[in-house]
């Protein structure tokens, strides 16, 4: 699912080894969240935000037009 | 070094494990067949094998009766637990009687049949009961 991650990311200056470590998880996986190809649980998407100082909605939220779009394509 | 707990690497494991089961659980049933059909059902099911699957089958299906949704809308008191106790006595005394008075088995194995009957009884009736306590305590 398409999230604002890699920009919170590059914003804040870390690269996705550094923010991966702050979490805990593995570079590997930060990879596929930013490219939309695993869906994080609510638990690792909340450390992902505290990492980035963001709010969950910052990152996370999809309208539900914006969602359906992306399903239609 | 900071230890890493992937949610995602985790997945990925039981997902392996899950493949691994499927692979080991289907050699052992094609073992258990190939028994089955070069020395008869006797044989096969002294093998230690078909007992490795029927505890695996046991256990499989008690973790998934905790995962199951409830068939019911409405959750009712499961009453005290002796009552459990009494039903599966019942089940196991009138075994042991039917064992006792059936022609041509050995008495003295009317008590044993009545014993594993109680226990087999026991053990599921048990474990329903306290999941149905649980249900019924989060409802309340």
């Amino acid at each position: 699912m398409r999230n604002r991650v890699r920009l919170a990311r590059v914003e804040k200056d870390y690269t996705q080894k550094q923010l991966a470590e702050k979490i805990g998880i593995t570079r590997q996986t930060v990879s596929l969240i930013e490219k939309g190809e695993y869906n994080p649980s609510l638990k690792l998407c909340l450390n992902i935000c505290y990492a980035l100082n963001r709010k969950l909605d910052d990152l996370f939220w999809i309208d539900e037009g914006e969602k359906r779009d992306e399903k239609g394509s | 070094m900071k230890k890493v707990h992937d949610e995602r690497i985790e997945w990925q494991r039981l997902k392996n494990f899950r493949l691994a089961f499927i692979i080991q659980s289907a050699g052992i049933i094609g073992i258990l067949l190939y028994h089955l059909m070069m020395d008869g059902v006797m044989e096969f099911t002294k093998n230690p094998l078909w007992m490795l699957l029927l505890i695996v089958a046991i256990v499989l299906n008690y973790q998934n009766l905790k995962i199951a949704d409830e068939l019911e809308d409405k959750v009712t008191n499961p009453g005290p637990y002796y009552r459990v106790l009494i039903y599966a006595a019942i089940f196991g005394v009138l075994t042991g009687a039917l064992a006792y008075f059936f022609p041509g088995d050995e008495r003295a194995n009317a008590f044993l049949v009545g014993a594993i009957v109680f226990i087999c009884f026991l053990i599921p009736f048990t474990v329903a009961y306290y999941l149905l306590k649980k249900r019924y305590e989060k409802t309340e």
